[in-house]
């Protein structure tokens, strides 16, 4: 050992030799390991201090970009304007186009969210309430081609309404579709639904009424220039179909 | 605390590391010698006292996966890398401050080579990180040349390297007091 090695050796330990931690000195470990010191606290929000302040900064930066942006913005994601005309005996809604039986009327009877219903009736509709004839729903498309699914029938109706029967899984204008049909009670009244499985159209009849017309809305419905494209099915059948009674 | 202190003070049982030790005794042997390793490391008590907390309670949290034979160049690894992180984290070399000397140090003898010694303090404090590192754990902590490797994380060649760079520092600015 040289002498300045032994001189930085004696300087620091001598210098160092009433130096105190600020609590003062630990008994034992379990003692040291158990204080809450309020350096540690300090040290510990300093740790979490920046990064708290970056985010909450990121926060309110993005916050007023992301206003701004939903304001500029017509709803990419919305529904567009409905497209509906009646003309020569067809109903032409957003492209998808079906007859109108003879004598018939078809009016929007809910034209605003994520679909579109028209009411096709022997009557003039009120246009609300319940369609006296048959409700065709269809899927709004948006800008982007996609649509909100509607929710089955079948599985939306009310408890006491639950006697549901599978009639077929019949192509509706060429998409996959089921029919089906919905009673109050075995032998109730039977309201019938055609669903597509994809969720972008339903077509539907009140209790025991306008079977036949609402057949002949199916039949001819023509989805060829439909906005909106076959989706992924939204439905899965777990029965077989049974013959209607 | 004297208790400890007396327990832990005689340089030879700090120096010499036990067989099978377990973290209460490296705590008996090395606590004291660890905070005012850690309190020259980062000069600032408040930070070394927790530097040195985290370093037990890391020590005793991965026991099972420590070699027990390092054990103690563990510890001084975990105080130097904490005081390394909380140096970066608050971006300053504080100047040092030198005690005010307490009563009783009345003679003049006394007090000059209490001032040397502060001197010679301020001046490994001034040194660069890595020199400041290597003079501390050898001339204070008494670490081996491969432990104070094992505590950088570096060669002992490199070791070796930065005491003579600091040696060298040191000389030509302490000329009056080394």
């Amino acid at each position: 050992m040289n002498e300045i090695e032994d001189r930085i050796r004696t300087g620091l330990h001598t210098s160092s030799r009433d130096r105190v931690p600020p609590s003062g000195w630990a008994n034992s470990l379990d003692e040291l390991l158990g204080r809450t010191k309020p350096a540690r606290a300090s040290r510990g929000s300093l740790r979490w201090t920046v990064p708290v302040i970056a985010a909450a900064a990121t926060v309110l930066a993005v916050i007023p970009i992301w206003l701004v942006t939903q304001n500029r913005d017509t709803s990419p994601a919305g529904p567009v304007a409905v497209t509906f005309s009646v003309k020569d005996g067809r109903v032409s809604l957003d492209g998808l186009s079906f007859p109108v039986p003879a004598g018939w009327t078809a009016i929007v009877t809910a034209g605003t969210g994520p679909s579109t219903t028209v009411c096709v009736s022997p009557t003039q509709p009120s246009g609300a309430g319940d369609c006296d004839g048959v409700t065709v729903t269809a899927a709004a498309p948006t800008v982007s081609g996609s649509f909100q699914p509607i929710p089955d029938p079948s599985t939306h109706t009310a408890d006491a309404c639950r006697w549901v029967m599978l009639l077929g899984q019949n192509a509706v204008g060429g998409r996959a579709a089921i029919q089906y049909s919905i009673a109050c009670s075995p032998n109730g009244q039977k309201k019938l639904f055609w669903y597509l499985t994809d969720g972008s159209l339903v077509v539907s009849t009140p209790p025991a009424a306008h079977a036949a017309e609402a057949a002949q809305i199916v039949d001819g419905l023509d989805l060829s220039e439909w906005q909106i494209q076959q989706g992924a099915d939204a439905v899965e059948v777990t029965s077989a179909p049974m013959s209607s009674s | 605390m004297h208790g400890v202190e007396d327990t832990i003070g005689g340089r030879t049982s700090e120096r010499e590391p036990e067989q099978d030790p377990t973290p209460e005794s490296l705590f008996r042997q090395q606590y004291v010698r660890l905070s005012r390793t850690a309190m020259l490391l980062v000069d600032s008590p408040q930070l070394a006292e927790e530097i040195v907390q985290d370093a037990f309670a890391e020590l005793v949290a991965r026991w099972d996966r420590v070699d027990h034979a390092k054990a103690i160049p563990y510890l001084y690894r975990s105080v130097v890398n904490g005081g390394r992180a909380s140096l970066r984290r608050l971006r300053t070399a504080r100047a040092h401050v030198p005690d005010t000397p307490g009563p009783g140090l009345n003679a003049e003898s006394e007090l000059l080579r209490r001032a040397r010694d502060e001197q010679i303090r301020a001046a490994v404090m001034k040194l660069p990180r890595r020199q400041r590192q290597v003079i501390v754990l050898r001339f204070f902590s008494d670490l081996s040349l491969s432990d104070v490797a094992e505590a950088l994380n570096i060669r002992p060649t490199a070791v070796a390297v930065a005491t003579q760079h600091a040696l060298r520092t040191l000389r030509s600015v302490g000329q009056e007091f080394l």
